[in-house]
Order: structure tokens, then C-alpha cells, then sequence
């Protein structure tokens, strides 16, 4: 509980910066139609795919018990809400077909991501999966077989106390559930596939086609806003993934009865810390990920003093 | 830096190949694609200008061929260290005008009507 009051001032925070720092770039009515036509379509196509990775997320959430009583399947969700928003981006930038006319033109360049890479999203996605790798790493190599013979799925203590009425006495237990390789292996796999669908996304994006040549500028920007909206999505999923991870290493170590060594201590303290915040963060970053940058068409020009109404008195 | 554009009239008798590959020639051969110079890719340009990936690999490979650039497996398509400068851009200017006029001359029209096409074309 204490965990989710950590993680929810983070969340409310990184929400009160998507709004306050919302982009809305706003085009004539009779400009960059091309441009916004890519935008509206890969736009709705990400939103279906966050829905739909939101609700598959709220199902594993709620009934991945019933398929896996040991939390495997639970631990999915961030994943699949993250593959939702990529199927999405991937279908919205793959069917973008701007209108040809019969004189077609193109400009003599060579796209790359580099160009339309957003360092800072790509520093923190970074970051983020080096800390995830990290907390599975030490999770693999710290865990061990639980009463059952399965494999990685609890922490292991065994030490000798001296008891003042019994004298030295060897105490060992184990504690669990603990991310050991029971739950590492299958978030590996999840998130190497999530990889795969970011490397496609990023393609997709950097090969779609150019609108119009006159609107190179916004469609350069069309194409910032997806690469930082997979890298967001990836980010949420890594982030949502190391929470609960970082959690079930504090709830193992905190309650170890042998006293704990300069690592073990080193590790709760870490993952104490980075627990509510990556939760926090991953929340806060998917209400980033609903309030993404918007292009809005100035459609109904504001009369000026003077100007003749259509109807009625002039305005004055 | 100028964007350098390459455009194709699709209802043009000469084949888009072709005209890309004389535009591509005019930009390498007037120093505006200097050497070493990447062009697209050849999916992307294809989908930039709504034609067929073979069209623009075609260009490329006759490009090749005459010595303006030099593709690479891994690469991509480079403009040639030494590319034939056969064109500075008002000799360029002069071949695309005579090849406009033989085409005013096929459709039945004079140098002067043709002039004035393009006096009214600039207007617009």
C-alpha cells in the first residue's frame, strides 16, 4: 500500500505535464491536407491500438489468475498494452497513403531515424531497460526452486545465528514470490518481442511516404511524434514491467531473517526507491501517451472589427 | 541547403525512368549532388513518388551505367567521385527547353504559342 502512495504522487505529476505541456499545432483550412490526413489516420489507428491494448492489459489484470495462478500471465499486461499501441502505430503508418496527382514530386534526400529520434525519450527508454535488465538479471541469479521444484521462483536464505539459550543454531527459509527465472524468462521473451514490434514501427514510420513537398516541415514533425509515441509506449511497458518487479524484491529481502550482506542490502534499497517510481512514471507516461501532440485545422477564421457579417450587423 | 526535388508527370509519353534519370543526371552533373552524395533509397523513393520500386531501380542502374553514381550493397546508391560534368545548369536549362519545344512541335503548336504557354505557367 505504502508502495502505491509512493507511486501515485509520481503519477499525478507526470499527468499535470502531458497537460501543461500538450502540443497543438494548428494549420489553415486549406493547408498541408495531405499532412493531415497522414496525421487524423495514423493517429486514430494508435488510439485503437491503445484501447485495445488497454482492455487485453485490464483482462490479464483482472483473470490472468485464472490462467496462471502464479502471477506469469499477470505480469504481462504492461506488455500487451504496449504491443496494442505499437500493432496500432504499425497499421496507422504502413496504410498512410497520401493522394498522387499526375505530376508527383519527391525531394533527393535519405530519411533516417537518427534525424527524428527524440534523444531525451530514447536516453530514458534506455535507462529504463537497463534497470529492468538489471533487477531480472540479479532476480535470475539470486532466486531458487521453491517447495515444488520450480525452478527461480522464490529467494533462499540459509545462516547460522547464535541463540542465547540454544547456542548456535542454522536458520534457513525461503521467501517468495521473488522474480527469480520462473517469472524472468517469459517477461524476456514478451519484452524481446516488443523489441522486434519497435524496430518494425520505427521502419514503418521512417519509410512511410511524403505528403506534399510543401509540407516536408510538418510532416518531419509528424514523424518525431510517432517515433516518441513508440518509445513512450516501449517505455511504459518497461516501466510498468520493473515496478511490480522492484516490488516483489523489497517484500523478498525486507523480511530475510539472516542478516543481509552489503549486496542485498544494496539491492532492496534500490529497488525500494525505483519500485514506486517506475510505477509512478509509467502511469504518468501513459496519460502522456492519451495526450499525444495534435494538429488542429483553423477552420472557422474569427470575423475581425470591421469586417463585413454574413448576416445580420456588421461586427464591431 | 536547397532541396533538391525530382518530379515525374505520369502522363508524360517519355517513361518516368527516363525522366528521373535526366533530372538526376541534370542535379549530379550541374554539382548540385556533389560526390559522395547519397540519393534515396530506392523503396523510398518509389513510394514518395507512387511508382514502382523497379521503375527507380532502373533509373539507378542506368545512372550506374553512365558513370553518375555508385551503388553499394549495404550502401546504398552514392554520386560517383567523378561523375561526366557535361552539364552546368544553363546547359541543362537549354537541353530541357529544346526537349519542350520538340514536344510543342508534336502537338502541333508553335515556338511562339509555346513561349507563351510557359509565360502563362509561371503566373499561375
Amino acid at each position: 500500500m505504502g508502495f502505491l502512495v509512493l507511486a501515485v504522487p509520481v503519477a499525478v505529476v507526470g499527468l499535470v505535464v502531458a497537460l501543461l505541456r500538450r502540443v497543438v499545432v494548428t494549420v489553415g483550412v486549406n493547408e498541408h491536407s495531405g499532412a493531415v490526413q497522414i496525421a487524423r489516420h495514423t493517429r486514430r489507428w494508435r488510439v485503437v491500438g491503445l484501447l485495445l491494448g488497454g482492455v487485453a492489459a485490464v483482462l490479464l489484470l483482472t483473470l490472468g489468475q485464472r490462467v496462471d495462478a502464479l502471477g506469469r500471465a499477470t505480469a504481462l499486461a504492461p506488455t500487451v498494452l504496449g504491443v496494442g499501441v505499437l500493432l496500432g502505430t504499425i497499421a496507422g503508418e504502413l496504410t498512410a497513403r497520401p493522394s498522387v496527382g499526375i505530376r508527383r514530386s519527391a525531394a533527393v534526400e535519405t530519411r533516417t531515424l537518427r534525424a527524428i529520434l527524440p534523444r531525451g525519450r530514447a536516453v530514458v527508454l534506455a535507462v529504463s531497460t537497463t534497470l529492468l535488465g538489471g533487477a531480472l538479471a540479479i532476480g535470475a541469479a539470486w532466486g531458487s526452486a521453491d517447495d515444488l521444484g520450480r525452478a527461480g521462483r522464490v529467494l533462499s536464505e540459509r545462516c547460522t545465528v547464535v541463540d542465547p539459550e540454544l547456542g548456535v543454531v542454522l536458520v534457513g527459509g525461503s521467501r517468495g514470490p521473488w522474480p527469480g527465472s520462473f517469472y524472468a524468462l517469459p517477461l524476456v521473451v514478451a519484452l524481446l518481442a516488443l523489441a522486434g514490434l519497435v524496430a518494425l514501427a520505427l521502419r514503418a514510420i521512417v519509410t512511410r511516404p511524403r505528403p506534399e513537398l510543401d509540407s516536408r516541415g510538418l510532416d518531419t514533425m509528424l514523424r518525431c511524434w510517432s517515433v516518441g509515441n513508440v518509445l513512450t509506449a516501449a517505455t511504459v511497458t518497461v516501466l510498468g514491467t520493473l515496478g511490480p518487479v522492484a516490488l516483489l524484491m523489497v517484500g523478498a529481502l525486507s523480511g530475510m531473517r539472516c542478516d543481509a550482506g552489503v549486496a542485498q542490502t544494496l539491492v532492496a534499497w534500490t529497488a525500494a526507491v525505483v519500485g514506486p517510481l517506475a510505477t509512478g512514471a509509467a502511469f504518468g507516461l501513459l496519460a502522456g501517451l492519451v495526450l499525444t501532440p495534435t494538429i488542429r485545422v483553423d477552420d472557422l477564421p474569427r470575423a475581425l472589427p470591421g469586417d463585413p457579417a454574413p448576416v445580420g450587423a456588421p461586427v464591431r | 541547403m536547397t532541396l533538391s526535388t525530382v518530379t515525374v508527370d505520369v502522363l508524360d509519353p517519355t517513361p518516368p525512368y527516363e525522366q528521373l534519370r535526366r533530372q538526376l543526371a541534370d542535379l549530379i552533373g550541374s554539382g548540385v549532388l556533389a560526390p559522395g552524395d547519397r540519393l534515396p533509397p530506392v523503396r523510398q523513393l518509389a513510394v514518395d513518388l507512387g511508382l514502382a520500386a523497379g521503375t527507380i531501380a532502373r533509373t539507378y542502374r542506368e545512372l550506374e551505367r553512365a558513370g553518375y553514381v555508385r551503388s553499394r550493397r549495404g550502401g546504398g546508391t552514392r554520386v560517383a567521385p567523378a561523375p561526366p560534368a557535361i552539364a552546368t545548369p544553363e546547359r541543362a536549362l537549354e537541353e530541357a527547353a529544346s526537349a519542350y519545344l520538340a514536344r510543342a512541335r508534336v502537338l502541333g503548336a508553335s515556338a511562339e504559342a509555346a513561349l507563351e504557354a510557359v509565360r502563362r505557367a509561371t503566373r499561375t
